[in-house]
């Protein structure tokens, strides 16, 4: 019992730990962005890595969250004869969750993964001390440009995620079950707010900054050969996917 | 293709794309121009901020804000600035289908415009549950003199007195539908007002003579076909009340065909066969109505499909 | 130049350095030897301030650095040049961009113009024409070419070479070694060579130093440590299983 009482205490420390440097990290990364010079070429590196590299599956993912979405809301609202708010549904909810969320989860999987086993390899292979030895800031030369990149391109990824699941409603509702067009996109943009779309996008903002913060903790935090980076890029992935979750929350407690 | 062009593109595009979508989004009017009201009510009917307002039907605004001022309701609406309002608008709390969702109509009017900050006074709207009550009340009532017309009939100790007494408590009947509709559409008053004309006439004449009675049946004749018209145009709350009123005249119509075969004394008496026939034709059009509404209820919930009601058979 | 007063550090309950003291003089090559993992690499990076001494003092250009801030180390750190054990190339950048890094990142020399020192250093080093190359494309000779090239693309006072001869073969660890000796001669640096190849260490060796159990026991000309008495550092450079050290 009390072996396990001693278990659980260490193990909130460490957690408190991580949590303490990976403000820190987030802390230094601003004030990092903040000083010049701009590393502009890296920062278009990983804009195109992060936006257009990732546009083509979070615009697969959309399309499909937008058709299941359709097909279900239709299939519940003809119960009651309301099929017409089918296109209501779809578009409130990608709007002001999914859109968002699901954005940010993929980003999570596909951005923080490289971006842990990138900077871990780094990490491991003396790289990130061979840059300190040329007078580079790590934190400034790789996490700085990952960190605006995200900041910019995940409300961007969000408003294709947002517009492409409609469409793949309207898929949906329009060709599928026969709604007539007018209606069934009267009916989305009545069910619109602007507040809801611009809240949807500081989410992700929110979103990309904690992710890639996350991501660049645990590569920076990477030992132990090729096994230590396999597990930074794990449970880089794990905790920015849970991170993505629990601010969610939190931000759709405090923006609604 | 160059990594900056790629870039440049994606953002452009979802640039565009936010842009529409939130400028499009809502028709709550975020961004157009409009200006307030201040609407006051006794009665919202569970009106709820950001429930639309329609200027003769078309949307054109929602409710901002509700509050309670002294014995009243203030409602803030926001319209937008091209719908004109008037001075002499009706301001009305109507439900929207199945669902209910109260909405705010306004109708068109002639006299001065309405500026921003201006108050106007709202309609009450019509409590579902009063003409409910009301309406079964007045049912029953029809009913109960019918029946009691019957077992006159049947008995043959007609007294004038009695007729009398009955057509004096049909006159209170209208008088009391009278007093149930009075806020509804013009054409039932002016059916009620028939019917009570009626009434009172039927009372004179059936204590004078006989030879009025051919008018009054007349009347009668043309009081349903008003009331047919009237009841298509009411409100859905006096659904069940019909359905009693068809048993009522199913009933009428019994003692109708009695009188016509020349049974009981007040047979006798009005055996004269114009009077006779108008009469039966009278209860077969009540019956007709209350059958064909029996069966088509939607008629009253969209009476402007039926334009001319009084001609149906 | 470098003085290194009482340094220690630890990993843990894993006491790497118990007291270090050593001075380095300017223009000399200082060979550190000893086993592996005794902590030779571990000093090097307290040298060049990437690492923190637990107690103790280094001083480096007159400056205490272990009183320094990031920002301070990093005006000392542009007068020092770095080989890595596993050369350390930036996997994303291609070669030419590895050895002009810090021409790229610090000065506001234009493109060409470092081009052109870029294919002078790799001259020196006897790769000519593989700018274009990526680091996954090299051998681990020329990887570890391009990373002295990349040391000394930035002209600096000071190198600090981390087994440079390890995982080559003798030939190309002559070569190397007859490099450091070129570069030492040519342009007067600096250098301190952690290795424990021995061939490579008298080679380049103008003093030496042997580290053991967390300490320098042995500080000298080659001359001096061939002949020293000190049974510990016998057994190491001869390179003999029996004696004092046990092996683990």
């Amino acid at each position: 019992m009390g072996y396990l009482v001693e278990r659980i205490g260490k193990k909130i420390i460490v957690g408190l730990d991580e949590l303490g440097r990976m403000a820190s990290l987030l802390q230094q990364i601003i004030v990092q962005g903040a000083k010049k010079p701009f590393n502009a070429k890296h920062f278009v590196q990983q804009m195109v890595k992060i936006g257009v590299d990732t546009l083509p599956i979070v615009s697969l993912m959309s399309i499909f969250v937008g058709m299941v979405l359709g097909y279900l809301a239709y299939l519940q609202f003809k119960i009651v004869g309301l099929e017409m708010y089918t296109g209501s549904l779809v578009a409130a909810s990608l709007t002001m969750e999914l859109g968002p969320v699901l954005t940010a989860i993929i980003v999570s999987g596909r951005i923080g993964s490289s971006t842990a086993a990138e900077i871990g390899t780094m990490k491991v292979t003396e790289q990130i001390d061979a840059l300190r030895t040329m007078a580079t800031d790590p934190i400034k030369y790789l996490a700085v440009p990952r960190f605006y990149a995200a900041l910019i391109m995940l409300p961007i990824l969000t408003v294709f995620a947002d517009i492409i699941g409609m469409f793949g409603g309207y898929m949906i509702g329009v060709w599928k079950f026969g709604i007539r067009h007018q209606i069934y996109i009267q009916k989305s943009i009545d069910f619109l707010d602007p507040i809801d779309i611009i809240n949807g996008l500081v989410k992700t903002i929110i979103f990309g900054g904690l992710m890639i913060t996350i991501s660049c903790y645990k590569g920076f935090t990477a030992s132990g050969g090729a096994e230590g980076v396999g597990q930074a890029t794990t449970s880089a992935v794990v905790l920015s996917i849970m991170t993505v979750l629990v601010s969610d929350y939190l931000l759709t407690m405090i923006l609604y | 293709m160059q990594q900056e062009l790629k870039i440049g593109i994606v953002v452009a595009v979802a640039i565009i794309i936010a842009g529409i979508m939130i400028t499009l989004a809502g028709g709550r009017s975020f961004y157009r121009q409009g200006y307030q009201l201040r609407v006051h009510f006794d009665y919202v009917s569970g009106l709820d901020i950001g429930a639309p307002v329609r200027l003769a039907g078309m949307e054109i605004g929602e409710v901002r804000d509700l509050q309670l001022i002294g014995n009243q309701i203030e409602a803030t609406i926001w319209v937008e600035s091209s719908a004109k309002i008037h001075s002499d608008a009706k301001v009305t709390i109507n439900s929207l289908g199945i669902v209910g969702e109260k909405y705010i109509e306004i109708t068109l009017g002639k006299k001065k415009l309405l500026k921003n900050n201006d108050s106007i006074i709202g309609e009450n709207p019509v409590n579902v549950e009063e003409v409910l009550v009301r309406g079964e009340r007045v049912v029953k009532m029809l009913d109960y003199q019918v029946k009691f017309l019957e077992r006159v009939v049947f008995n043959g100790q007609t007294t004038w007195e009695e007729v009398a007494g009955i057509i004096y408590n049909l006159s209170e009947i209208t008088k009391d539908t009278n007093s149930l509709i009075k806020n509804n559409k013009q054409d039932i008053s002016l059916s009620i007002h028939n019917f009570n004309k009626l009434s009172t006439t039927l009372e004179k004449t059936v204590a004078e003579n006989r030879e009025e009675l051919r008018n009054v049946t007349g009347e009668l004749k043309k009081a349903t076909k008003n009331m047919n018209m009237a009841i298509l145009n009411t409100d859905k709350g006096i659904n069940k009340c019909l359905a009693e009123f068809s048993t009522a005249a199913s009933s009428f119509s019994n003692v109708c065909k009695k009188i016509d075969e020349g049974n009981g004394s007040l047979g006798r008496i009005i055996k004269d066969k114009k009077i006779a026939d108008d009469l039966s034709e009278t209860a077969n059009n009540l019956k007709l109505l209350s059958e064909d509404l029996k069966q088509h209820p939607w008629k009253i919930i969209k009476p402007k499909e039926e334009k001319q009601p009084g001609k149906r058979k | 130049m470098i003085n290194i007063i009482d340094v220690w550090k630890g990993f843990g309950s894993n006491k790497v350095l118990k007291g270090v003291t050593l001075k380095i003089e300017k223009g000399q090559t200082m060979v550190i030897i000893g086993r592996s993992g005794c902590g030779k690499s571990v000093l090097l990076k307290h040298i060049i301030g990437l690492m923190k001494p637990e107690r103790g003092k280094i001083e480096v250009f007159d400056n205490d650095i272990t009183r320094m801030n990031e920002e301070g180390m990093q005006t000392i750190r542009k007068r020092f040049g770095m080989l890595f054990q596993g050369a350390a190339l930036f996997d994303s950048l291609n070669v030419a961009e590895n050895v002009g890094f810090f021409l790229f990142e610090h000065t506001s020399m234009k493109k060409n113009e470092i081009m052109r020192i870029v294919s002078e250093k790799l001259k020196l080093v006897g790769l000519s024409g593989i700018e274009h190359l990526m680091p996954s494309d090299l051998s681990g000779g020329m990887k570890k070419r391009v990373g002295l090239a990349r040391a000394i693309a930035a002209s600096p006072e000071i190198i600090l070479y981390d087994e440079p001869t390890t995982g080559l073969d003798p030939i190309l660890a002559a070569n190397i070694n007859k490099l450091i000796k070129e570069l030492q001669a040519k342009l007067s640096l600096t250098s301190i060579v952690v290795t424990h190849d021995m061939t490579s260490a008298y080679a380049i060796a103008d003093r030496m130093a042997m580290i053991y159990d967390g300490k320098i026991i042995e500080v000298g000309t080659p001359e001096k440590i061939r002949n020293t008495n000190n049974p510990i550092v016998q057994q190491f450079i001869t390179g003999s299983a029996e004696g004092p050290i046990i092996s683990d």
